[in-house]
């Protein structure tokens, strides 16, 4: 035996060993043009903490019930078992004989689990260790627990499954090895399906299950320790997962149903989370779950989608094959982040670059377990082409190779392949090009030909520093010129020379600029480093240093002189020298470069002073309409022209971009609608300076307004000659923002305070917005009523925020404001409607003080003004939020109050509106008088709602008025809005439990019946309602409501019973069934809404419990009692027969004897046979013949004698059964007598004087009539002499009887004869 | 008086229900109490034949115990009609 299993381990290593070398090989070479290989091997996170010296795996396989379908009996999956048992087995012998070989381990102990799962309602937990971790041998696991893997039922899911195999990593003495590889294989056939959903529509199991799932993705990436926290655990174990799915068409498509897009979806997310195989085409597509964006994108496990059970086989032992590629492939481990320090040794550009001999070597390599692997190494790209390695210390050039049994190769940046005979000028010549931070990444690479491609791609950053010494390609970044002009400039007092541009600097690649001018030989101004863009001038103090960062932008880099006084200014041109130098910092602060330059700059003579001097803003001093009414604006330019010592001073103005005509102007005078204009102004010496306004014109206010302005004025300054001296441009730029006032020529106002006639009113008009007023560019606008108004006095005043004013004053800087007007108290005579006008005065006055001022004119309309008799600014009270139609009318307070009038009284004369079709009403009627308190107003419907569903807004009008002797004013109306929101009342209700009616104990043949237990109600109001089975089924036949309930308002409640579609298949029932009702209501109009979809609000579907028994087969019944009747009556038969044949009723052979005699028998008809030459006397002295009894007969000569039972009188059989004498002579016709005994099982049937006659020659005696024929007569005598005369008696009775069956056996014939004679 | 034991007990099963009760019911009624009667037959019918058999005066022997198992047989036969009631509803269900 022990043979047989060394032989089949053999063999299966000898598998292992061929999926390894083979498996991959095929996989190359039959993988599509273009397909990309899947490079990812489990076993990652163990191989990086060294050799891997254990596995554990996981085999979690589904047993749901809908593998019955796919794989009856389990065969495939058990075959599928067995091999990867054998498999493990044959990886931990190859393996471990490959560690011994190699001496670098005591072997690979492979310990394997074996898992369950599937889900049942109810029933805890759905998955079931049946195999716990243990070493993987051909007893374990045991066939016994794969066959308990086996047993198919329930439905799918895959939490109790995972957390499964959680708690056997989790538990397992090895889970704090980092060097043990954990692998989850999980099989399963279907969709997560927890409740069995995926196959009917069971849309209450529906949310059952979906909320099920919910949870379950919760779980999923969760990191709170209150959840199960699935993929966090199998990171932190650094499990590898493999997915097997058989995958059907739902899975694929996801769908058909929204419920199955759930079940799809879920599924995949989690297949996702658990192998972040985002490129299995199970997957494409698939978004990560809530949470798993991480897990989903990190690569631990892979997906095999099969077609069909019988590949499970060939997945499983692929999944071992790859197993064993990752515990032989050889490893390449990086410590990232480890920055080797590198510098170089030597003259640069031919020196060697050294490591940092106190750093950790870059990456280690592990060789395989068999075969040899060859390495690449690949360094990063110095500047000019020159290629770093990266290498073992010696033969840096070579490819090493590792073979089994190596010791680790250790791989560090050690030198350069900088060729030290290559000339300087070839490095110079090159392009040099930098990265903008260099990191360059090394990379090393391993062919091992067991892998389809090259292992160990492998990245580790080095931070290099440049030499120290100077570079070459600083020159790509500074641009420096070698001569520069330069100009006098006084930008802050003293008079300087400055010159721009002297360099343009990029910012560096990495590290820091330190760029300064440094004095230089001839430098006698003093010049300083400057930075340009600053403004007035160039910035930086002298000595200042500029620094650059990566990533900065360019700058350009000038130099300023020391302060020079005018009086040594010279004339003519003449030329410095100035030296610059750039330092290049490392970030880790080396110095990369170090460069100086030295340019000369020509320092030319200032300027004349410039003929216009500009200091303040430009700003609009007036805005006036023209007298051709066109709009002009005077701007003061903010400059002045300056009288020139000798010569002449000019200036002209030029037009602005949109070509307007700008003209030199003067501040026009007040109320004035023109002024003069010019197109220059000069000055000569001597004159005073003048200030400098322009203007322009245009057609409409809006085309100068609402925008920035440029103009531009061009000075000139000329000598005496009349040559231009200098000449200068200043662009000037003003700000064009009039207060823009807009008034509306009509508008209404309301009055304010309660009318009452009569005298002594309170009232006033306002009016709102009556001039919307923008705020000036400067200055302030005054706006205020015109002292004398047109129509009524009213004095109206105006109102800043509401409050009194006699004047508005808008500031520059304020927002827009709006200007309100209101009257002073209306007199009695105005209580109706009528117009007031108003007069309004504008007068802007601006910063520099000059000022304009208009009147404006418009017509206020004062309307009638209702009293205030409502307030309503309370809430109202909610009328209805959601619960039932009420059965009464709908009240609810208004929030809205009656306020007591100050005179007269005041009424509530009615509310407007309607809710539902139904109006508004009052209670009762209210009216208050002065003396009365406030009275809050409550409302309610002119009769009850329409029982239908009601949300929406209503809107109700309340209406007051007051009556003041003869006056009525307009009455007050206050408009509320209110939500108003019903149900319909609920019309199934259910009090009692259900129950089957009938209560039958067998299947009915019909329809089962149940009275639920609820009634349905008639509507309350309107329409009609029906009752339907919402949901529920027994057996997979569904209810139906037994009858046609239909109600209309005003019937009676009705009980519902339901009953099932059909008859029930016949079979046992001990289950509960559910059911969910459903009231159907329609309204008069046709509209349709269901209601109380719960016959119990707020509760469970309603279940009845049935327990039926099936019906019997009365034919099959029948036939089984009557055969066993049978049965019992046959073995009755039988019990009696064999009492009785144990009794032969045969007289002993001891206690009698048979005696004979010869006789002459004469056949003669009507006295039968006589008996001749006989005496009976004679006879019963003669001799006797031996009597023997044997097998039941009894013989005495040629005479034999049977008793043979008569099994066909049931009576007698009863009483021991008659019996019937058959006495049997050869060739002789025989007669006994007595011929029969009575039922008497124990008494012998003949009796002594039992008499035996044989006529002889028969059958061939002769019959006729007078015949002769010889006989012969026996006699039964007791072998006593005691009864021998009582046996005398006895013979002659039997013989006469003997005699006459004689007689009627040979008659007939005799009869016959006679007559024929 | 076995077998009027026999049949009461047959009777006395017939008031409970289950396949084991009826099937004990039909062993007793149907089969056990006519074996019992035919062994009362046949050692009576011998007593019988005897010279100092004296039967019962108003109530014969043979006649009695005869209609004691045909009424057990009769109980017998409602057993095994239940039984095989039973056993068709196990058959189906």
């Amino acid at each position: 035996m022990a043979g047989r299993l060394n032989a089949r381990r053999a063999v299966a290593a000898a598998a292992a060993v061929l999926v390894l070398s083979t498996g991959v090989t095929l996989v190359v070479a039959t993988a599509p043009a273009g397909a990309q290989i899947d490079d990812w091997q489990p076993c990652e996170a163990a191989a990086d903490s060294g050799r891997i010296e254990r596995i554990e795996i996981a085999l979690v396989i589904d047993r749901s019930g809908s593998l019955e379908n796919v794989d009856p009996n389990g065969t495939s999956r058990r075959r599928a078992l067995y091999g990867t048992r054998e498999s493990l087995v044959g990886l931990q012998e190859s393996v471990s004989q490959l560690l011994g070989e190699s001496n670098s381990g005591a072997g690979l102990g492979i310990d394997v689990a074996l898992v369950a799962f599937d889900a049942r309602r109810g029933a805890g937990a759905g998955a079931e260790t049946v195999a716990g971790f243990a070493r993987v041998t051909d007893e374990h696991p045991s066939d016994g627990a794969i066959q308990a893997a086996l047993s198919s039922g329930g439905n799918t899911d895959y939490g109790p499954a995972v957390e499964e195999a959680l708690a056997l990593f989790e538990g397992s003495p090895n889970a704090a090895e980092a060097t043990t590889c954990r692998i989850l294989v999980m099989f399963t056939d279907g969709i997560l399906d927890p409740y069995d959903t995926a196959s009917g529509n069971r849309p209450s199991l529906e949310r059952q299950a979906e909320s099920h799932i919910a949870n379950l993705l919760d779980d999923l990436c969760a990191s709170d320790p209150g959840l199960r926290r699935y993929r966090q655990r199998l990171g932190a174990l650094g499990v590898s997962s493999y997915v097997a799915v058989l995958a059907n068409d739902d899975f694929r498509r996801g769908a058909g149903s929204s419920h199955l897009d759930v079940l799809a979806g879920a599924s995949k997310q989690m297949f996702l989370a658990l192998t972040g195989h985002v490129a299995s085409p199970l997957l494409r597509g698939v978004s990560a779950a809530a949470g798993c964006e991480s897990w989903s994108a990190e690569r631990s496990g892979k997906v095999v989608e099969m077609e069909g059970i019988g590949e499970l086989v060939g997945e499983l032992t692929d999944v071992v094959g790859e197993v064993g590629l990752a515990v032989r492939a050889p490893r390449i481990r990086c410590t990232p982040g480890v920055v080797p320090e590198v510098g170089f040794a030597g003259d640069w550009p031919h020196g060697y670059a050294i490591s940092d001999p106190a750093g950790e070597p870059l990456c280690v390599v592990t060789p395989p377990l068999d075969g040899e692997m060859v390495l690449r190494a690949g360094g990063p790209q110095l500047p000019g082409g020159a290629v770093w390695l990266i290498g073992s210390g010696a033969g840096a050039e070579e490819s090493p190779r590792l073979t089994a049994g190596d010791e680790d190769l250790l791989f560090d940046v050690t030198s350069s392949r900088l060729p030290s005979d290559e000339p300087v000028g070839a490095v110079e010549g090159a392009t040099i090009e930098i990265a903008a931070t260099w990191f360059p990444d090394a990379e090393l690479r391993a062919a091992w030909p067991r892998q389809p491609d090259e292992v160990g791609v492998v990245s580790a950053p080095l931070g290099i520093d440049l030499p120290d010494r100077e570079v070459y390609w600083i020159e790509r970044l500074v641009d420096c010129r070698e001569y520069q002009r330069a100009g006098w400039e006084d930008p802050d007092g003293g008079v300087r020379a400055t010159a721009a541009g002297l360099c343009a600097v990029e910012g560096p690649p990495a590290g820091e600029f330190e760029m300064a001018l440094v004095p230089d030989g001839d430098n006698e101004l003093g010049w300083s480093a400057a930075r340009a863009g600053d403004a007035g001038g160039l910035g930086p103090a002298p000595g200042e240093t500029v620094l650059l960062a990566p990533g900065d932008p360019s700058v350009s880099i000038g130099a300023r002189s020391q302060v020079l006084a005018l009086a040594e200014a010279p004339s003519e041109e003449f030329e410095d020298r100035v030296g610059y130098r750039l330092i290049w910092r490392s970030p880790r602060g080396s110095v990369l470069a170090d460069r100086s330059w030295s340019a000369a700059i020509a320092v030319r003579p200032p300027d004349p002073d410039p003929p216009v001097e500009c200091g303040a803003e430009a700003q609009v001093t007036a805005a006036r309409q023209g007298v051709a009414g066109e709009w002009a604006i005077v701007v003061d330019s903010g400059c002045r022209l300056v009288s020139p010592p000798q010569g002449t001073s000019g200036v002209t103005v030029t037009g602005d971009a949109r070509g307007r005509a700008w003209q030199l102007t003067e501040p026009p005078p007040e109320g004035e609608q023109s002024w003069p204009t010019r197109d220059s102004i000069a000055l000569s010496p001597g004159e005073p300076d003048r200030r400098l306004f322009v203007g322009v014109s245009h057609p409409e206010l809006e085309g100068l307004i609402g925008e920035d302005i440029e103009f531009t004025l061009v000075s000139t300054r000329y000598d005496e000659a009349s040559r231009v001296v200098r000449q200068q441009r200043a662009t000037r730029r003003v700000a064009v923002y009039l207060p823009v006032v807009r008034c509306e020529s009509d508008v209404e106002a309301v009055r304010v305070g309660v009318a009452a006639p009569g005298g002594g009113s309170e009232q006033r008009a306002r009016a709102e917005r009556l001039c919307t007023v923008d705020r000036p560019p400067n200055g302030f606008l005054e706006i205020r009523p015109a002292d004398a108004p047109p129509g009524p006095a009213l004095g109206w005043q105006t109102l800043v925020d509401g409050d009194d004013s006699e004047v508005l004053i808008v500031e520059s800087g304020r927002d827009p404001a709006v200007l309100d007007v209101r009257s002073g108290p209306l007199r009695s005579d105005l209580l109706g409607p009528f117009d007031s006008g108003i007069d309004v005065y504008l007068n802007w006055v601006s910063a520099n003080g000059h000022a304009s001022g208009s009147t404006w004119r418009g017509v206020v309309a004062v309307q009638e003004d209702p009293p205030v008799l409502l307030d309503c600014s309370s809430a109202p009270a909610s009328p209805g939020s959601g619960g039932e139609i009420p059965e009464r009318p709908l009240a609810f307070d208004t929030g809205c109050v009656l306020l007591t009038p100050p005179a007269g009284d005041v009424a509530l004369i009615g509310v407007e509106g309607a809710v539902a079709g139904v109006s508004w009403r009052l209670p009762a009627p209210v009216r208050l008088t002065p003396s009365d308190d406030d009275r809050r107003i409550h409302i309610e419907t002119d009769g009850v709602l329409p029982n239908e569903p009601l949300n929406r807004t209503v809107t109700f009008e309340l209406v007051a008025a007051l009556t003041v002797g003869d006056y009525t004013p307009v009455p007050d109306r206050e408009e509320r809005n209110v939500q108003v929101r019903f149900q319909p009342r609920i019309r199934i209700r259910c009090t009692e439990p259900p129950a089957i009616l009938g209560n039958p104990v067998e299947v009915p043949e019909g329809p089962l019946v149940v009275d639920t237990g609820c009634v349905l109600q008639a509507p309350a109001a309107a329409g009609e309602v029906t009752v339907e089975v919402a949901d529920g089924e027994v057996a997979g036949v569904g209810w139906v409501v037994r009858g046609d309930v239909r109600l209309e308002a005003g019937d009676d409640d009705v009980p519902i019973l339901i009953e099932t579609a059909g008859p029930l298949p016949n079979r046992r029932y001990d289950a509960f069934a559910e059911f969910s009702l459903a009231a159907i209501w329609r309204s008069p109009d046709g509209v349709e809404q269901s209601v109380g979809s719960q016959p119990a609000p707020g509760g469970a579907p309603t279940e009845v419990a049935v327990a039926l028994r099936a019906r019997p087969n009365s034919g099959q019944a029948a036939l089984l009692a009557v055969a066993l009747l049978v049965g019992g009556l046959l073995a009755g038969w039988l019990l009696l027969a064999g009492l009785g044949q144990r009794a032969n009723r045969l007289p002993s052979s001891g206690a009698y004897r048979l005696v004979s005699g010869q006789a002459t028998a004469t056949v003669t008809p009507g006295t039968g046979v006589k008996l001749e030459g006989f005496d009976l006397a004679q006879l019963l002295q003669g001799k006797s013949e031996p009597l023997i009894r044997r097998r039941g007969r009894l013989r005495a000569g040629d005479l034999t004698i049977r008793v043979q039972r008569q099994w066909w009188n049931p009576r007698d059989l009863l009483d021991g059964g008659r019996a019937a004498v058959t006495p049997q002579v050869k060739n002789a016709l025989v007669a006994a007598a007595p011929s029969s005994g009575r039922p008497d099982s124990l008494r012998p049937t003949l009796a002594p004087g039992a008499v035996v006659v044989a006529l002889e020659s028969a059958p061939s005696v002769s019959k006729q009539d007078g015949d002769r024929h010889r006989a012969r007569v026996w006699v039964l005598i007791p072998s006593g002499g005691k009864q021998a005369s009582g046996a005398q008696q006895n013979a002659e009775r039997n013989l006469r009887t003997a005699r006459d069956q004689l007689r009627k056996r040979v008659a007939p014939k005799s009869a016959t004869g006679a007559g024929k004679r | 008086m076995v077998v009027g034991a026999a049949v009461a007990c047959a009777f006395v099963l017939l008031r409970h229900t289950g396949p084991a009760a009826n099937l004990s019911g039909f062993l007793v009624g149907a089969v056990a109490g006519p074996s019992l009667l035919i062994g009362f037959l046949v050692i009576n019918s011998a007593r019988k034949s005897g010279q100092k058999f004296g039967d019962w005066r108003w109530l014969p022997s043979s006649p009695t115990m005869a209609a004691v198992g045909l009424a057990g047989w009769a109980a017998g036969a409602a057993h095994v009609w239940f039984y095989a009631t039973e056993v068709t509803r196990w058959l189906v269900g």
